[in-house]
């Protein structure tokens, strides 16, 4: 329990639990700032991954989520290609470029039914002028 | 009084005349529930400003139901009793445990006993998270607590035995076998009506531990004897998970936003038991900056949680960790005080907390409770908006366990609060939707 584990850490019986946060690289630090404002994503090398899940103190392992949430981000990470060195090498436009193709075609059809309509409407009034 | 809430008030009267046709009472509801609120702040019982009864007071004050605290059977017997039975024994030590325990009894205040912390003669000279080498030392301590304290109806078994920094070996059949069975054996046989708490589980194993789900169901295989299964429901993603939600659904943790997974784990376990929610809470930033919720937003779940708890139907109690923030930024923070001793908001959202609970049209639910005392208590309903405010209604009464559930007209972006003349004090504010 917290309560016991609070008075424990008080009374000096367990100096363990809290894990100096300086004993971790900074962008395992980076993690658990992106775990903290629920932005965590697969953009960080697998050691980062591993290095935020060693360092973190036992009352966050316990209480909270967080050793698993990493866990899956390390998952996706080694999934999405490769090494996450390579994923987050890989820029974030990627994803924006593949997704660009369909919506250029959606809206050169779009463009074109539009411009077909119009010149059709104007081609209809210029022969019944006539 | 803005022309808004004037116009609210007689609408109001009319919904509020009714509910009173209706059978709903005076403001309160017909299907009450008896759910016992509590808090739990061993560190600070013991050892926090001020006096022993001052301390208490200020339970008294917070209208806690309920208090848990550990007695530590370490602490207790530092040296092996020649009567282990015998609570006279000169080798048990109870000052300590003697001024809390009848202290909140003199204050009107149900203890929740933990039995936890192995001593050292007890299992082979190693730290009080290994279990005791015989399943009768347990017993035998059990049984001398309970005759020194008679009168405590609810005791719970070790803590968070599912995590190894609390019990080792962490097992089920260490747990069952070396400390719950035995107590509950010993514990029946002195107190009559006593309820006994087995589980007493962490959200999740943490390292080397196992996890909510699998004990529950190990210890169901494994003849546990309990009368209420007690669980640490402590969020997951504090900063974005409320105590309704997001749930995870296949997951093996039990936090509150899953209370249905624990209720339905205890029922195929152990048939239907009772649950008891002996730990919970939410840290504020500052000073956590990693789990940290606003006060404000703390405040909000000690309400939510509550009403969470009054509406699950086998759970009989909800306890909150802790009174005072502790003094090391590094330590926990969910108090109702900071480490200062400066109040925050979930102080007056313990204390008399309410929630909305639907919206209809012009007509908004709300649920909450007058917990300082026992049976019926006064109460009004305060509407604000910007620096105006005005009543909603006139002095109202709880049910007999100080709950209310009642239907007003009000816009949204209003703020309404309860005001509880007996304590001349304000809830926490709820923002309508």
């Amino acid at each position: 329990m917290v309560a016991a584990l609070a008075l424990l850490v008080a009374l000096g019986v367990i100096t363990g639990c809290a894990h100096p946060l300086s004993a971790r690289p900074a962008c395992a630090d980076a993690i658990l700032d992106d775990w903290t404002t629920g932005a965590l994503r697969a953009t960080y090398p697998a050691d980062c991954y591993d290095a935020a899940i060693d360092a973190l103190p036992e009352d966050l392992r316990a209480y909270t989520s967080a050793a698993d949430d990493i866990s899956r981000a390390a998952i996706a990470a080694s999934r999405t290609g490769g090494s996450a060195r390579q994923v987050a090498a890989a820029p974030v436009e990627s994803e924006t470029a593949r997704a660009l193709p369909l919506s250029v075609v959606l809206l050169t059809l779009l463009v074109t039914v539009v411009v077909a309509s119009g010149v059709a409407a104007s081609v209809i009034r210029h022969r019944r002028a006539r | 009084m803005s022309r808004r809430i004037r116009a609210l008030v007689p609408a109001a009267a009319l919904v509020c005349a009714s509910l009173v046709l209706a059978g709903a009472g005076a403001g309160a509801t017909k299907d009450t529930r008896d759910v016992k609120y509590g808090i739990t702040d061993d560190a600070w019982l013991l050892h926090g400003a001020g006096t022993l009864e001052s301390r208490l007071d200020e339970l008294t004050r917070l209208g806690a139901d309920v208090v848990r605290f550990t007695v530590r059977w370490d602490q207790v017997a530092r040296k092996r009793p020649e009567s282990p039975r015998e609570h006279a024994d000169s080798a048990y030590h109870w000052d300590e445990v003697d001024a809390v325990l009848r202290g909140l009894r003199r204050h009107g205040i149900e203890p929740v006993v933990t039995l936890c912390g192995t001593p050292a003669w007890a299992n082979g000279g190693r730290s009080a998270n290994w279990a005791p080498t015989s399943d009768r030392s347990f017993a035998n301590f059990a049984y001398a607590t309970a005759r020194r304290y008679p009168w405590v109806q609810y005791w719970t078994i070790w803590n968070e035995p599912n995590r190894a920094t609390f019990l080792r070996p962490t097992t089920v059949t260490t747990y069952v076998e070396k400390l719950l069975n035995p107590a509950y054996t010993q514990l029946h046989a002195v107190v009559d009506g006593v309820r006994v708490g087995g589980g007493v589980t962490a959200p999740r194993a943490g390292s080397s531990g196992v996890a909510p789900v699998t004990w529950i169901r190990s210890m169901g295989a494994a003849g546990a004897k309990l009368d209420a299964y007690a669980h640490h429901p402590y969020p997951g993603r504090p900063q974005s998970e409320t105590p309704w939600g997001p749930k995870c659904p296949n997951c093996q943790t039990i936090a509150m936003a899953d209370l249905e997974r624990l209720e339905n784990e205890v029922e195929r376990a152990f048939g239907s038991t009772r649950i008891w929610l002996t730990e919970y809470g939410y840290q504020t930033n500052p000073p956590e900056v990693f789990l940290g919720v606003s006060s404000e937003q703390q405040a909000t779940y000690v309400s939510s949680a509550a009403m969470r708890a009054y509406r699950a139907s086998p759970v009989d109690m909800l306890i909150f960790f802790m009174v005072r923030d502790d003094t090391d930024p590094a330590g926990w923070q969910s108090g109702v005080f900071t480490e200062d001793g400066v109040v925050k908001p979930s102080y007056a959202a313990f204390r008399l907390p309410l929630m909305q609970t639907a919206r209809r049209g012009a007509l908004v639910g709300l649920w909450g409770q007058v917990r300082p005392r026992s049976g019926s208590q006064p109460f009004r309903i305060r509407l604000e908006e910007d620096d105006r405010a005005g009543w909603i209604g006139g002095t109202r009464l709880t049910d007999p366990n100080g709950f209310f559930s009642l239907t007003v007209a009000a816009p949204a972006r209003v703020r309404v609060r309860i005001w509880s003349p007996r304590d001349g004090a304000f809830g926490h504010e709820v923002l309508v939707r």
